[in-house]
């Protein structure tokens, strides 16, 4: 097999603490020039994963290579990793530059580098004051700091967007996906999909310590992801009768004001327009419509959920709302499809706030979907 | 290794806590030493031997500084784990056992630089004083066992750091190491020395390997069980098997 530079390949990587399996045999892919986001519920073992893939924790079983080689035998690592599992992991005493300095010179990196890289997160002014006084979003972009000091190919980052405020989370994003866009290879985890959905290209979503899927984030959406069609005419009970005819399966926004149209499932646009034509029906929307791709991730994730909140104060939780008349889903065929414990999906009853953007289109150069593992 | 060592030499003197109890240490012992040649008698008829006891005041002085750099080694490697740095730490130096041996190298020449330094200093310091206070008898590094007293301190700081590291590589909470570190020549070895007296051990002393090393900065070694030489192996074989079994046990742990 050969290796591009900065891929990794993990394993049948397996962890267990005691008789408990934090993560379960579990194998994926990263390729440079892409954003892989690292995904799952809380507890869910990516953060185990990142440690035995780097050798902190130590596996029962599978490795970690980078290009080929496993983490333990690259001689000076920073010039071919860099990793950031924890912002925190700085001592409170020392000062930036110096957290830094300790860092370049175990690889023999010159101090000038540490200069660059301060200048690079904006923490030139800061970096002769201890960490201590740093806020959290300063320890985010000291470390990002240290992740740069050797320039690597590869790059693996912890929930680094974990507590940052919306600048800072922009930030992290724009310079993920900036390092991304110069051919490296970004494994970066997240339990928000929100987050991944807007720097991530790749997804590889565990559970339990398993593989749900891997896969680029369009194809994860179209797996996981609710699509149905929004059609709204002034001749809404001819062109209902012809789409559920055709075996789509329709039901009005609101049963007491028609005009305002219907929600299709089942069924295609081009199939909806198609029928319109043909049953002289005038349409003014026509729209295809898709749950969000958080609503995606929990359906993808519903069964593998280590921690799951129950209700408070009766009132349901988010994923459950009131019962509501149903056409049945249309999917494409899932490669493992997950078993759903949860409540039905909804057809939304009204449009709501805006849709999270259409994901972005699957690359010829991606690997197919990859199966969950045992 | 030496871009290691540079590094980890880095992290020793770039946290002010290491800094001064260092200095602390220091300062102590050659305060004490100045004391001595201030207030001291300068008739030097009344000393056997004024430079190896002069020597031996700067020793016993060292026991306290040599607990500071104790406690400062065990700091040095706890913190790592308190911390978290030792994550980085790894992921900068994926082979464990290669930071290990070198912040053990670190500490060792660190230690042995310090307890060099002190050592000579105060003993210049206490016999210019007597000196310049007319003890003209008084003979610098005199032939009469003072430098195997004052090179003695050295190697009891470098045993003392050893102690301390494998202390906090093993026990990896900063508080607890530095009690065990303190506590053991205060406490625990008083207490086994105790139940061995019980049990009719007539020099329980000589099993105790704390105490059995201070015979390094004694001015008369033989007074101790296992002398000079014997007292010092005892305690750096009781510290080499506990680092020794420290990088072992962190060499397998999740960090």
């Amino acid at each position: 097999m050969t290796y591009g530079e900065g891929v990794i390949e993990v394993r049948n990587i397996t962890k267990t603490f005691g008789n408990v399996v934090a993560v379960n045999d579990l194998s994926f892919d990263v390729h440079p020039g892409r954003v892989t986001g690292f995904l799952g519920p809380n507890g869910s073992g990516k953060s185990t994963t990142m440690r035995c893939m780097l050798g902190l924790d130590n596996a029962q079983g599978g490795e970690a290579r980078f290009n080929g080689r496993r983490f333990a035998e690259i001689e000076n690592p920073l010039f071919e990793v860099g990793a950031l599992l924890d912002a925190s992991y700085v001592h409170p005493a020392r000062t930036g530059r110096n957290h830094l300095r300790w860092m370049a010179m175990a690889n023999g990196i010159d101090s000038a580098r540490v200069d660059a890289v301060l200048e690079l997160v904006g923490l030139t002014e800061a970096a002769n004051r201890r960490v201590k006084g740093y806020s959290l979003g300063m320890k985010q972009r000291l470390g990002l700091a240290g992740v740069m000091l050797g320039d690597p190919k590869t790059i693996i980052l912890d929930e680094p967007a974990n507590g940052l405020d919306p600048e800072g989370i922009r930030w992290i994003r724009d310079v993920l996906t900036g390092l991304a866009a110069e051919g490296r290879s970004v494994l970066v985890s997240s339990h928000l999909l929100s987050e991944m959905a807007l720097m991530a290209t790749d997804l590889v979503v565990i559970g339990q310590g398993r593989l749900v899927q891997q896969g680029t984030v369009g194809e994860f959406a179209d797996v996981h992801s609710d699509m149905w069609v929004r059609v709204k005419t002034p001749q809404l009970a001819l062109l209902v009768d012809a789409m559920q005819a055709a075996g789509g399966v329709a039901a009005p926004l609101d049963p007491a004001a028609p005009s305002d149209g219907a929600m299709v499932r089942n069924i295609t646009p081009e199939q909806v327009g198609e029928l319109a034509n043909a049953n002289n029906v005038v349409l003014h929307e026509l729209t295809v419509e898709r749950s969000s791709l958080e609503d995606a991730f929990l359906k993808a994730t519903a069964s593998v959920q280590e921690y799951r909140s129950g209700s408070v104060g009766g009132a349901p939780p988010p994923q459950q709302q009131p019962p509501q008349q149903q056409p049945p889903q249309q999917q494409p065929p899932q490669q493992q499809p997950p078993p759903q414990p949860g409540p039905p999906q909804q057809m939304p009853p009204q449009p709501g706030p805006p849709q999270q953007p259409p994901p972005p289109q699957s690359s010829p150069s991606q690997p197919p979907l990859a199966g969950g593992s045992a | 290794m030496i871009n290691l060592l540079r590094s980890e030499f880095f992290k020793l003197r770039t946290i002010r806590l290491h800094i001064g109890l260092i200095l602390g240490g220091a300062i102590f012992v050659i305060g004490v030493l100045m004391l001595v040649g201030i207030f001291g008698s300068a008739e030097t008829d009344v000393f056997d031997s004024p430079s190896v006891e002069l020597a031996e005041v700067a020793g016993v002085a060292s026991i306290l500084a040599g607990l500071l750099v104790s406690v400062v080694a065990v700091l040095s490697v706890s913190s790592e784990f308190g911390y978290g740095t030792i994550r980085p730490t790894l992921v900068a130096t994926p082979k464990r056992i290669n930071v290990f041996v070198a912040k053990a190298l670190v500490l060792a020449v660190s230690a042995a630089v310090i307890g060099l330094l002190v050592g000579v200093i105060a003993y210049l310091a206490g016999a210019t004083l007597l000196k310049a206070r007319g003890a003209e008898d008084l003979a610098y590094f005199a032939d009469d066992g003072t430098m195997q007293v004052l090179l003695g301190i050295p190697m009891l700081f470098v045993l003392l750091a050893m102690f301390g590291y494998g202390l906090g590589l093993l026990i990896r909470n900063s508080p607890a190491a530095v009690a065990v570190a303190i506590l053991w020549p205060i406490v625990i070895e008083n207490v086994i020395a105790a139940a061995l007296a019980i049990a009719g051990q007539d020099e329980p002393i000589k099993f105790l390997p704390y105490q059995s090393s201070l015979a390094l900065i004694a001015r008369d070694a033989e007074d101790f069980a296992n002398g000079r030489v014997g007292g010092g192996l005892y305690f750096g074989v009781v510290v080499a098997v506990l680092v020794g079994v420290a990088m072992v046990a962190n060499n397998r742990r999740d960090v």
